[in-house]
Parts: structure tokens; C-alpha cells; sequence
């Protein structure tokens, strides 16, 4: 077990010399050597120790000097594999430098422990791998963790590591962020860079940061965009979105958006009746363009990818481009008639989930009152979003229950403000994190 | 499309990759073909609902022109005001 306070108490801490970063570093190396749920797929323990050791000895510094983090194994780390969680890439060429959100990360003065576990190649909400083996959820080992950055969000579940980098094409740090109870982010289209990142689907593909409280959330955000966010104290005008975001829903993910609303004292409805051709469009470009990008590789290793992937991979492939073009037109349409609604909201509400996390045994979920793989599935309201290229945070509600998290929709260049708001909400008690059961 | 058209999409599929899959591959490959159908089928139905509606020759027109929004705003705001009129 590390050290389980907020990534900016323990830099506060290590700033003052309360605690050494060795020490803070050790024990995270050590939880991560013993990760019961499969989240961690490498651990640099030798590079990390002597990283905390600088530290201490005032050789590094920054915002975050002596904080252990860890980053999916999808982002480029100097002399490191990047295996985007694919058996087939184990052969690659190590990369020659550092993704450049690792590095803005470790120029803040952060640590890095290890590499997390993923779907393959980032295609699924469930962090099943047929390589590197199912994350599992930190609130009940019998259960998905989500994904496709699942084991992001367990390590910062479990304790393991405050903070953590994870991607999100359709729903990827959402999904995991809901069902492990954790903070997570898309940030807006284009205001982190993707360089050093294996790319899934370039139209959509976005880095986003895990944490355990909104504050530390906010600032690994602001050291992965490069810019400290402005807040502000304008009033935000909230509503919850409906019609698609509701139907699927099972009582947790409605009494969620309920809570919250009922907090905020607000009852505006925003609707979107594009919402499901939205998120088919989302739906049929990550197969098409995601199938495109592995055609040469298909043909080559087809037996060395994940059987569950692969098959998918293919399917997208062989769609008539006459279909991707429609989904690409589509999306144009949409994006616009979504910007519409801030005319009206500055913020939208939805479950980042259709429910909380489902039994790994059962690997399904229900749609349309039919049980559906969850891998494909778990994403639904969070791909009608993605699309849309807004920030959206995934902000955990305050439970007894196994976690559930929010969709908090706004546009660019709110985000502080948002930011704000949230603080305020989980300070009050209504959002945050709940320790998992043996893991306080 | 029925469902057997996707069993052979799905075996045009291996041929062109020149992969040699297994049956269970080969009923996933075919699945996912129809799911992705069925996505753009509501892409379809959705293109329907906001570009042309038949029913109503009046609203079909003001959609079409939305069509145009982002080349001709003109067009969109002068059909506009011919709904105010309606």
C-alpha cells in the first residue's frame, strides 16, 4: 500500500521535507510489484528510485517533485517497448524518447513507476487482454475495471500511484474513471499533445489524466496542456442531458445524474435527438479507420493479435468507404447542432455509464434490454460525446454503492470554471472518491 | 441485408486479408459486419430526419437549406423567416 494522500499533499509534503521522495517512490514501487489487479504491466523500480533520490537532493523539482505516477503502456517511454498491449509489439523498436506528456509530467517533477494494462491496441471499454490478462476492479475483483485505460484508473484506485495517464478515443478514460470511482478527463480536442502516443483513431484520439481528488486532477491537467487554468466566478448554467443518455440507463447511472441535480437545485433538460446517430458515427469511424490502420499489419500477424480485436479490427476494414463518408459528414452536422446547446448550458450532465461495473464472468451489459458485450457497449454515452471534440471531466459520485461516475460536459475554455464548481461539489460531499475495501 | 450476406461479407473478408480464420472468428467478423450496418443504417435514418422530411414539403425545404448552412447562410436565414410567416 503507498502512501494514499492527494498527489499535492505529498508534494507539499516532500517540498518540506515532512517525507522523503525515496520513500514515497519506494512504497509506490513496492505496491505496484504486488498489484493484486493486473494493472501494472511493467515497473521501473531501479529508474524511479534514483529519480526520488535526485529529488531529495534537490537536483529535480517542479509542481509535482517526488509524485509517483504511471501512464498506460500506450505512451512512449525512452528505452521502452511501447506495446500499446499487443503481444505483436513485444519485437518493436524501443522508443527513442519520452511521449511528450511523459515529459511535460516529469519536468513537473514527477515520477514514473511503471506501464499500465489496456485493452489491445485501445479498442474496448473492458481492459480484457488476452496477452497481458483482465484488470480488475479494485471495489470487487469479481468485476470489469473498464477500459480501455483500466489499468489507469485501478492503479489510482487501489492506491497504487496518485496519479496516472490514461487515452481517450471514445470513452476510454471515462468508461475505466466511472467504474473504478476515480477522477478522469478528456480534455478538449487538441489541447494536449498526441505525440509519442500509439495512435488508434487520429480523428478521435485524446491523452487524458487520472487522480483521486478534482484538485489533483486540475493540475496534472494543467501540466499535460502546458497552461494554468483561469477559473472565475460567473454562475454556470447546468442541465442534464436526456432521451439517449437515459434510455439504458440502469437506476444507479439515473439516480446519479439525479443527485447531482438535485444538489445543484436545477432542473433544465437539454436535448439532443442526434445523440444515437452520434454516437454511430463515432461508432463506425473507429472501426473504419481504426481497421485501415492496422490493414498491412492484419495481413502480416493477424494470429498475433487478441482474437476479440482482431475480429473487430476486420469488420472495420471491409466497410464501404461510402459509409465512412456518411459518418464523417455526419460528425461535421452534429458538432454543430452540439455547440448549439451552449447557447443555452455552459454545462451538460450525463452518466459516463449505463451502470456501475459488471461481473467479468458475465462480460455483458444491458442494451435495449438485450445483454450485449460489455467491450463493445460500456462506452455508449461517452462515444455520443467524443465525437463532439469538448472537454468532458468523468467525476465520481460520492457513494456507498460500487462507483458510478458523471459525464461534466463543457466547452473549451471553461474548463476552470468547471473546475471550480467541481471543487466546491466535492467539498460539499456529493463527488468524489471512496476508497475501495482494504485499500484506505 | 440479411444475415447470411454477412456470413459472405465476412468470408470476402478473410479472402482479401488472405487470412484463414476460424469458424468462431469467422461468425465475429460476420457479426460486427452487421452491427456496423445497423450503425449506418441509423446514420442513414438520422441524415433522413434532418435533411428531408416528406411529410411536410414546407419543412423539407427549410432542412434542406440547413444543409447549406455552413456555404450559404443566406439561404437559411431567408427560409427562416418564411417559417415565421407560416
Amino acid at each position: 500500500m503507498s502512501d494514499t494522500r492527494s498527489a499535492l499533499d505529498l508534494a507539499n509534503a516532500i517540498a518540506r521535507r515532512e517525507i522523503t521522495a525515496e520513500a514515497v517512490v519506494r512504497q509506490a514501487v513496492e505496491a505496484a510489484l504486488s498489484d493484486p489487479f493486473c494493472a501494472f504491466t511493467r515497473v521501473f523500480a531501479s529508474e524511479a528510485v534514483a529519480s526520488a533520490q535526485a529529488v531529495d537532493r534537490g537536483e529535480m523539482s517542479g509542481p509535482l517533485a517526488g509524485v509517483p505516477f504511471a501512464v498506460k503502456d500506450l505512451f512512449d517511454v525512452a528505452g521502452q517497448v511501447t506495446t500499446a498491449g499487443a503481444k505483436l509489439r513485444l519485437g518493436a523498436a524501443a522508443a527513442m524518447q519520452d511521449a511528450e506528456v511523459v515529459r511535460r509530467v516529469k519536468a513537473a517533477g514527477a515520477i514514473l513507476i511503471g506501464t499500465l494494462n489496456m485493452d489491445e491496441f485501445a479498442y474496448g471499454f473492458a481492459t480484457v487482454n488476452a496477452h497481458f490478462g483482465t484488470t480488475l476492479n479494485p471495489h470487487d475483483p469479481a468485476r470489469l475495471a473498464g477500459g480501455s485505460s483500466g489499468g489507469s484508473a485501478a492503479a489510482v484506485a487501489a492506491g497504487s500511484v496518485p496519479l496516472s495517464l490514461g487515452s481517450d478515443t471514445n470513452g476510454s478514460v471515462r468508461v475505466p474513471a466511472s467504474l473504478c470511482g476515480v477522477w478522469g478527463m478528456r480534455p478538449a480536442q487538441g489541447a494536449v499533445p498526441l505525440s509519442g502516443v500509439f495512435p488508434f483513431v487520429e480523428a478521435l484520439d485524446t491523452v487524458g489524466p487520472f487522480a483521486r481528488s478534482s484538485r489533483d486532477l486540475r493540475r496534472l491537467y494543467e501540466v499535460l496542456a502546458g497552461e494554468a487554468l483561469t477559473g472565475g466566478n460567473q454562475p454556470l448554467r447546468v442541465a442534464r442531458l436526456e432521451g439517449f443518455f437515459a434510455r439504458n440507463a440502469a437506476p444507479e447511472a439515473v439516480s446519479a445524474v439525479d443527485a447531482l441535480m438535485a444538489h445543484l437545485g436545477g432542473n433544465a433538460v437539454a436535448k439532443l435527438p442526434q445523440a444515437e446517430a452520434g454516437r454511430s458515427a463515432g461508432f463506425v469511424m473507429t472501426a473504419a479507420l481504426g481497421g485501415a490502420l492496422h490493414l498491412d499489419t492484419l495481413r502480416a500477424r493477424a494470429p498475433d493479435y487478441d482474437p476479440a480485436v482482431r475480429d473487430r479490427l476486420i469488420a472495420g476494414a471491409m466497410l464501404p468507404a461510402a459509409v465512412l463518408d456518411k459518418a464523417l459528414s455526419y460528425r461535421d452536422h452534429y458538432r454543430k447542432i452540439f455547440y448549439q446547446l451552449f447557447d443555452q448550458f455552459d454545462v451538460l450532465i450525463a452518466p459516463a455509464t449505463p451502470c456501475s461495473a459488471p461481473l467479468i464472468e458475465a462480460g455483458t451489459i444491458l442494451i435495449d434490454g438485450k445483454p450485449a458485450p460489455a467491450r463493445a457497449h460500456l462506452g455508449i454515452y461517452a462515444q455520443a460525446i467524443s465525437l463532439t471534440g469538448v472537454p468532458v471531466i468523468a467525476a465520481p459520485l460520492k457513494t456507498e454503492g460500487l462507483p458510478i461516475g458523471l459525464q461534466i460536459i463543457t466547452r473549451p475554455g471553461l474548463e476552470g470554471a468547471v473546475f471550480d464548481l467541481l471543487h466546491r461539489l466535492e467539498d460539499e460531499g456529493v463527488l468524489g472518491f471512496t476508497a475501495p475495501g482494504g485499500c484506505a | 441485408m440479411e444475415p447470411e450476406d454477412f456470413d459472405r461479407l465476412s468470408e470476402g473478408a478473410a479472402a482479401f486479408l488472405g487470412l484463414s480464420l476460424s469458424e468462431d472468428s469467422q461468425a465475429a467478423v460476420s457479426a460486427t459486419l452487421r452491427l456496423l450496418h445497423q450503425h449506418a443504417a441509423i446514420i442513414e435514418d438520422a441524415f433522413r430526419v434532418d435533411f428531408v422530411q416528406p411529410e411536410s414539403k414546407f419543412r423539407s425545404n427549410i432542412l434542406f437549406c440547413r444543409a447549406f448552412d455552413s456555404e450559404n447562410r443566406f439561404t437559411l436565414f431567408g427560409m427562416r423567416s418564411k417559417d415565421t410567416e407560416a
